[in-house]
């Protein structure tokens, strides 16, 4: 199978110390039987071919090679999102874990994306609960007929079907960067707020914005704090956030593959000293002016079009590795301070309510950003994962400790000791 | 519970707010992460490396000081030694000595590598009473030197697109005109005839560096550049 447009850039950017790996996890009412978990994994396999797959490395590209036989699951043994090895990728490219009363699946970038995964995740799910208490889960909220075939548009390469005929320019101001001193080990560490969604669904339309919008508001409101702490207000740099946007929904197809595109929305400093109300309507302006198909399908095209280039075609591997990084340093990373993925609202059949409690997810640490922050909620509760390689927890305790002084109840949970 | 800084709720049996590492008195302390194993995590992956670079450090010590010993054994001073053991020190500094550090730091170790290189040329040139030290091998590492560490400033610094390019097409342009310093140095050195084949590659890098510095003026140009070969 080939990458899809989204996936080439994760194997060329990809090093001995860092991959780009996300997370995704849910927790059951009752301690996760490893057996039943793996039935349930085997079982999938025929329903999701795109996910069972194996990164291989050709001359010209790099390829999806089906697995011959379902990864075994695992129990959760390091901390979460363990360094994914050149190896491990060549046997399969997601991993199953479980830990008392939670199942996670981690995916390497290549195969899909937040949503697609969430969907791999609430099929394993509803699988296991069958298997487990024989119940009977309706075809509704992502999970699907295992007995059906895989349709073929979920196989697909979205990009390329939805691309436009002209690239829109990725040209932007590079934002401010945050520092830490850097984890040696190589381990993520992570510290996840549980918020009540209702609250945090108020606060945010009392500044009549999104959970999203809101979340990115306070998150670039932290950000303008410390850069104010570092560096003098004349050479200050703008604080953006890096949203990656679903778009599934703006091209209506329901590809399993990645199918996602990051905007970076933000603001300069240097203006004004922004309240959140102001930065929840810049994201809001922004995101509207932004988010809308015909832009989207331009910048598709700028990642799909070099794509079709001949020169760029017939190039060897490396060749096109080191195009691709190059053109990452200057175009990814830097035009954002952070990552908000922000999965939103999950959704499950009522026969799956009473038997999961909770959803979480995570993204690794981009190869320059020592910080990332993801969002999922579930029934009452959103729980916001604060991912990072360094020492420091001065965004994340300013982060929340903003939402308290908010009025945002607060609990902590962190993979430390 | 809660911590009295940062005003967040805490799980039960945390010593420490994760957030601020304000201590928390809890008199039934379990001492146990009740959502991840850490005493699984991994080792400090590092520590192999430092293993391997003390073992090649001892190895390449070992090496030099016996071929020291059997030399002076045979012919009473240091002949065919007096190689390996330079050989190897250039090895250690410009390989070894960086991978001892975390990462690597171009501004400190290019120097240091060239003058290393530098160094070994001076010590050859020495040995074999050479007289191509000073005319050619010095200005040779000296104008590779200069290329290598411009270059990378060159690829490092955060500039306009269309500076870059400005800079870049100036930097071929003079590494044309390195090349035939280069071969005048050989001229005066070794007596070879002058400007053979410095000639050709000086008209390439300068056609091509020039080409790159006009293109930087004009906007349609560079934007397709850009667009077809991301220039």
């Amino acid at each position: 199978m080939r990458l899809d447009n989204a996936a080439l850039i994760f194997p060329a950017i990809r090093s001995n110390r860092w991959v780009n790996t996300f997370r995704l996890s849910l927790e059951l009412t009752e301690e996760v039987d490893p057996a039943l978990l793996q039935q349930a994994v085997d079982d999938l396999m025929p329903r999701f071919p795109s996910f069972y797959q194996r990164l291989r490395t050709g001359f010209f590209w790099y390829y999806l090679e089906e697995v011959e036989a379902p990864p075994k699951v695992q129990p959760e043994y390091a901390y979460p999102l363990t360094h994914m090895s050149k190896k491990e990728q060549k046997t399969c490219c997601f991993r199953v874990l479980y830990f008392e009363k939670r199942i996670a699946v981690e995916f390497f970038h290549v195969l899909t994306d937040g949503t697609g995964g969430l969907i791999f995740l609430k099929n394993l799910a509803a699988r296991y609960l069958t298997l487990k208490y024989g119940i009977r889960i309706p075809e509704e909220d992502g999970i699907v007929s295992l007995e059906e075939e895989p349709r073929e548009i979920e196989l697909k390469d979205a990009f390329q079907r939805c691309s436009g005929k002209f690239a829109m320019s990725r040209k932007e101001a590079t934002a401010y960067h945050l520092r830490g001193r850097f984890d040696v080990s190589g381990a993520m560490h992570l510290i996840t707020g549980l918020v009540e969604t209702s609250a945090l669904v108020h606060a945010a339309k009392e500044c009549g914005a999104t959970v999203t919008a809101f979340l990115a508001a306070v998150m670039m409101d932290t950000i303008a704090e410390m850069q104010n702490g570092h560096v003098r207000k004349k050479r200050q740099k703008p604080v953006k956030i890096t949203v990656p946007v679903n778009l599934r929904e703006i091209f209506h197809t329901e590809t399993f593959r990645n199918f996602a595109l990051v905007l970076n929305v933000g603001v300069d400093p240097r203006l004004t000293d922004y309240t959140i109300p102001e930065l929840c309507r810049e994201y809001k302006n922004q995101m509207a002016l932004e988010a809308v198909p015909e832009k989207m399908a331009a910048r598709i095209a700028a990642n799909v079009i070099p794509q079709q280039v001949l020169g760029m075609r017939i190039a060897p591997l490396f060749l096109k590795n080191m195009t691709l990084r190059a053109i990452y340093n200057r175009v990814g990373e830097r035009k954002g301070c952070i990552n908000i993925s922000n999965l939103g609202r999950v959704r499950l059949p009522a026969e799956m309510q009473d038997r999961i409690t909770r959803f979480d997810f995570m993204i690794g640490v981009q190869i320059s950003y020592p910080n990332n922050c993801s969002v999922a909620s579930y029934g009452n509760l959103t729980s916001i994962n604060f991912i990072r390689n360094i020492y420091e927890t001065e965004l994340e305790r300013r982060f929340f400790t903003r939402l308290v002084k908010m009025g945002i109840p607060v609990r902590i949970e962190s993979s430390e000791v | 519970m809660y911590c009295v800084r940062c005003g967040v709720s805490l799980e039960d049996g945390v010593n420490e707010c994760p957030l601020c590492g304000t201590p928390v008195w809890n008199p039934e302390n379990k001492k146990k992460n009740p959502h991840y194993n850490p005493s699984l995590y991994p080792v400090e992956t590092a520590g192999g490396k430092y293993t391997l670079l003390s073992l090649l450090t001892a190895a390449m010590a070992i090496v030099s000081l016996g071929c020291l010993i059997a030399c002076f054994s045979y012919y009473g001073q240091a002949a065919w030694s007096a190689y390996v053991v330079f050989s190897c020190l250039l090895f250690y500094v410009v390989v070894i000595l960086p991978a001892w550090f975390g990462r690597y730091y171009p501004i400190v170790f290019l120097p240091v590598s060239f003058a290393a290189a530098a160094g070994y040329l001076l010590f050859i040139c020495l040995y074999t009473r050479g007289k191509w030290f000073l005319s050619f091998a010095f200005p040779l590492v000296g104008i590779i030197f200069i290329f290598t560490y411009f270059g990378y400033w060159l690829a490092k610094l955060d500039l306009a697109p269309r500076i870059k390019l400005r800079l870049l097409g100036l930097y071929l342009i003079l590494l044309g005109a390195a090349t035939m310093m280069i071969e005048f140095f050989m001229h005066i050195t070794f007596s070879l005839p002058m400007f053979n084949w410095s000639l050709i590659t000086a008209v390439l890098f300068g056609a091509l560096g020039l080409f790159l510095f006009i293109a930087s003026f004009i906007k349609p140009l560079r934007r397709a550049m850009y667009r077809k070969m991301f220039i």
